[in-house]
């Protein structure tokens, strides 16, 4: 169930509002919890299962390491959480990587000589790049002592499962959640929370279904077939598919944040306006920041961070970045992709770059950055590298020659308009960030906000209600 | 405060209101109804398993209130502000976030066209005449070459009729080969208009004895003959009148003393439809077709044995025209049907009649389509060993 869908929208919420307002305030979490599985089983099917290992599994490695801790026995707490932490690394493993793996088996082995492994086949389940970094977070929070073990499991099974994160985040690390699980919201608050929330929500659902859906085809048409793709063309699907991804994901984001509200939940914010930044490593301060700091907090200070040697630095934000791209998918355009960040990076840190005010320079280097973002998601979103290089080649040298039928037929008006307003998004000043505004209080700006986002919430509705439209082509008499 | 509170209110019930508005409509008596030319999607059942999640997704989809409305106002919204029709199942999520893992799409009637597969897929030609973009891709860039597949077509024949059984194939043409003056401009069409006619000209090569029948020159005779629309100008279908040069066609070729007589044909005046190309627009529109009926003496002489048709929705128009001239007509749609039926039903039969239109004729016979070597081979060898 994707949020932009009847069944969600129309159906999932009105009965998991209607029974939210009715359960008292101990119960939500339990609600959530079984909501939350039920809208994981309706995607991911059987693969609830392992799910559901997985909450069982961490939920008793918390309350272990917890006892571990009272007890004073540091140490039998680590050893638990390693056991847990390559728990959770061996099941995103095994359906994530695998069938790479595999691939790559393969090649080797059939570099070396005849005979080869049978590719398993495995589909990525939904969510499972993001439940096991939950599961992690919570282990090493109660390890360190950030966070205490959640003693109910309806708590756990909703701090894991919560169904507004559950697809696409944001990353909730367990010590900055933990107090909103403890403590619920009284029922007087329901109806201001809704209130604040749905906003948010309604402008993440315009982000995605008026603007990334409709220049989807324009990137799915270039990224499809980039064989002799003209300098254009290629252009534009590469323009496309930066305002997609960002306008996908960060009103995923904004949906997700605008629900948690809902129900009562502070989610951290995943972005900041990143194609206004002024450097690759502005960039990676605005974009996808949940995740960053996930890595940040758990691998890159544990590998000493920055207060090493720069030489050391430097491998440690490699290390990162591989490991960034690598989560991103199993292949290795996204490895490759990572390297390209990291590298970036690095030499931001070895010139100085990221050292410099904001100001500096500041429309030179925000076109800059922009540029290097925009080469970056060719990279991730072309099925091989060799197609990349394909654009890359048609973007870097002249080649004349008209759209390919398949772009034209997907530069309709709605698309290019979406186009052009994604593009343009990345000119406005970086002070303005629609989120933090429908934040704001209930007077001024974000109220103009709110009111503007109501107005093209019908639209958006409209557009999903329409989006099922799936008529048969058959004889009528 | 006081403002603040009310104004917090007010956003509350709005944001009430627009999750639960289709619910509430429903329990106050609001129905949908079927407007997609199809069935509305049956309630999920356990025996389905997970699928049943899918399966309740399609049951809520369909039954939800306004929804038809929603895909009006779409569509007037396109063609007010954009100046064309929208493109139904053109957009998606598109693989933008490869992380989140795979989703069932849920949304989508089984067997209906797939999100991507619907871009555009209407075209407005002159004087508000729609065709079919398929028609005319297919036809610009065939999915095998139509000689290899009128050979594999031949092929199939030839194994049927081999172990005893009668067959021909019968082609309808596409409604832009009969109605081409009307078809819009543009390069897509300009091709498709150059590639046609290599089609006719190929099958009207073929001998009689071939049993491959292509249909073009007989509606185009019949067009200029009587002035009547044999294909619907907002339908991608021929009309009854086409329809019954299918009949005769058949008959001609099978019937032996069974023939469509003129006296046979009751013409009655028009019918009221909706044609399925404003329905794939988002627009259904009603619209007027001159209407035939079959009306044979009882007793009359019929095509004896059993005779199967497989064929798709072109033949499900002629089909009752033609039914009233077999003895027993068994039928089976390309789409609907598994080789393995398929096998089987030709196996039992004594006539077969395979029908294909103008531009499913090389897709049918590609690696994607029904009619694979493969499956080819395996009919072969079933009918072979049929003592």
């Amino acid at each position: 169930m994707v949020f932009s869908s009847i069944e969600f929208l129309w159906f999932f919420m009105p009965v998991v509002l209607l029974a939210y307002m009715a359960v008292p305030p101990r119960w939500r979490n339990a609600l959530l919890a079984v909501v939350s599985l039920v809208f994981y089983a309706w995607g991911a099917h059987a693969i609830l299962f392992v799910f559901l290992a997985s909450i069982l599994g961490n939920y008793a490695a918390g309350r272990l390491i917890g006892r571990a801790r009272d007890a004073g026995r540091e140490q039998a707490a680590r050893r638990l959480m390693w056991i847990a932490v390559v728990g959770n690394l061996g099941v995103l493993f095994a359906w994530k990587y695998t069938v790479f793996a595999v691939a790559q088996l393969n090649q080797a082995i059939g570099f070396f000589g005849d005979g080869s492994i049978p590719e398993p086949s495995i589909v990525l389940p939904i969510g499972i790049s993001f439940f096991t970094f939950h599961g992690i977070s919570y282990v090493v929070d109660v390890t360190r002592g950030d966070a205490r073990p959640m003693r109910s499991i309806a708590d756990y099974a909703q701090y894991m499962a919560f169904f507004p994160q559950l697809i696409a985040g944001p990353i909730i690390r367990y010590h900055q959640i933990e107090d909103q699980i403890r403590s619920p919201p009284e029922r007087a608050r329901r109806l201001e929370d809704i209130a604040e929330g749905f906003p948010r929500f309604a402008l993440g659902l315009c982000k995605k279904v008026l603007i990334a859906d409709q220049v989807a085809p324009v990137a799915n048409a270039a990224f499809g077939d980039p064989s002799g793709l003209s300098t254009a063309g290629a252009w534009i699907g590469a323009l496309a598919f930066t305002v997609q991804i960002y306008f996908d994901f960060s009103g995923y984001s904004d949906m997700a944040i605008g629900l948690a509200r809902m129900f009562g939940f502070r989610f951290p914010e995943n972005f900041d306006r990143p194609y206004s930044a002024v450097s690759m490593t502005d960039f990676w301060r605005r974009w996808h920041i949940t995740l960053s700091r996930w890595f940040r907090d758990y691998v890159y200070i544990p590998l000493g961070g920055s207060r090493v040697s720069q030489a050391v630095t430097v491998r440690n934000l490699l290390v990162i970045f591989l490991l960034v791209g690598a989560w991103h998918g199993a292949a290795w355009t996204f490895v490759l992709w990572g390297a390209y960040n990291g590298a970036l990076l690095v030499g931001e840190r070895l010139t100085g770059i990221s050292q410099l005010p904001e100001e500096r320079l500041a429309a030179l280097r925000r076109a800059a950055t922009f540029l290097l973002v925009v080469f970056g998601w060719v990279l991730f979103r072309a099925a091989s590298v060799g197609n990349a290089l394909e654009i890359y080649g048609s973007m870097l040298s002249p080649r004349p020659g008209e759209l390919p039928s398949t772009m034209d037929d997907a530069l309709v008006a709605p698309a290019v308009i979406a186009l052009g307003i994604g593009v343009a998004s990345a000119l406005l000043p970086r002070r303005l960030v629609m989120g933090r505004l429908l934040e704001g209080g209930w007077r001024g700006w974000p109220l103009r906000a709110r009111v503007a986002v109501m107005a093209a919430v019908p639209l958006a509705a409209i557009t999903v209600a329409a989006g099922s439209f799936s008529p048969f082509l058959y004889f009528q008499f | 405060m006081r403002r603040s509170t009310t104004l917090r209110a007010a956003f509350a019930i709005l944001a009430i209101a627009f999750f639960a508005a289709p619910i509430a409509l429903r329990g106050v008596g609001v129905t949908a109804t079927a407007f997609e030319n199809r069935r509305l999607a049956e309630p999920p059942r356990a025996s389905q398993g997970w699928d049943a999640f899918q399966q309740a997704a399609r049951f809520l989809t369909d039954r939800m209130p306004l929804r038809e409305q929603a895909v009006r106002a779409n569509t007037e919204l396109w063609q007010t502000f954009f100046g064309t029709a929208p493109r139904y199942g053109a957009s998606g999520d598109g693989g933008a976030l490869p992380f989140a893992g795979q989703v069932e799409d849920a949304t989508r009637a089984a067997g209906a066209p797939k999100p991507g597969g619907q871009a555009s897929q209407v075209l407005e030609g002159r004087d508000g005449w729609l065709f079919l973009r398929l028609e005319l891709k297919r036809a610009c860039t065939p999915p095998m070459p139509f000689r290899q597949a009128l050979e594999r077509w031949a092929l199939l024949l030839s194994i049927v009729r081999t172990y005893g059984r009668r067959a021909i194939l019968v082609v309808p043409p596409d409604k832009g080969s009969i109605y081409g003056e009307y078809l819009p401009g543009g390069e897509l069409a300009e091709c498709a208009r150059r590639s046609k006619p290599r089609l006719w000209h190929l099958l009207a090569r073929e001998r009689r004895g071939s049993g491959v029948i292509g249909l073009e020159r007989a509606l185009v005779r019949e067009r200029r003959r009587r002035g009547d629309l044999v294909y619907s100008k907002r339908d991608s279908h021929w009309t009854g009148v086409g329809a019954l040069e299918m009949v005769r066609s058949v008959l001609d070729r099978l019937g032996g003393r069974v023939r469509l007589k003129a006296g046979e044909v009751v013409r009655l005046g028009e019918d009221r439809y909706i044609g399925d190309l404003t329905v794939l627009r988002g627009e259904p529109t009603m619209d007027t077709r001159p209407a035939v009926s079959i009306r044979r003496a009882a007793g009359a002489r019929r095509v004896p044995g059993r005779t199967l048709f497989v064929g798709d929705s072109f033949g499900e128009g002629a089909l009752p025209y033609l039914k009233p001239y077999f003895s027993d007509l068994r039928e089976l749609a390309w789409e609907d049907s598994t080789r393995a039926q398929l096998e089987l039903e030709i196996e039992r039969a004594d006539t077969v009649i395979f029908e294909s239109v103008e531009r499913e004729f090389a897709f049918r016979t590609s690696d994607r389509g029904s009619l694979s070597k493969d499956f080819l081979e395996r009919l072969r060898r079933r009918l072979g060993s049929d003592p």
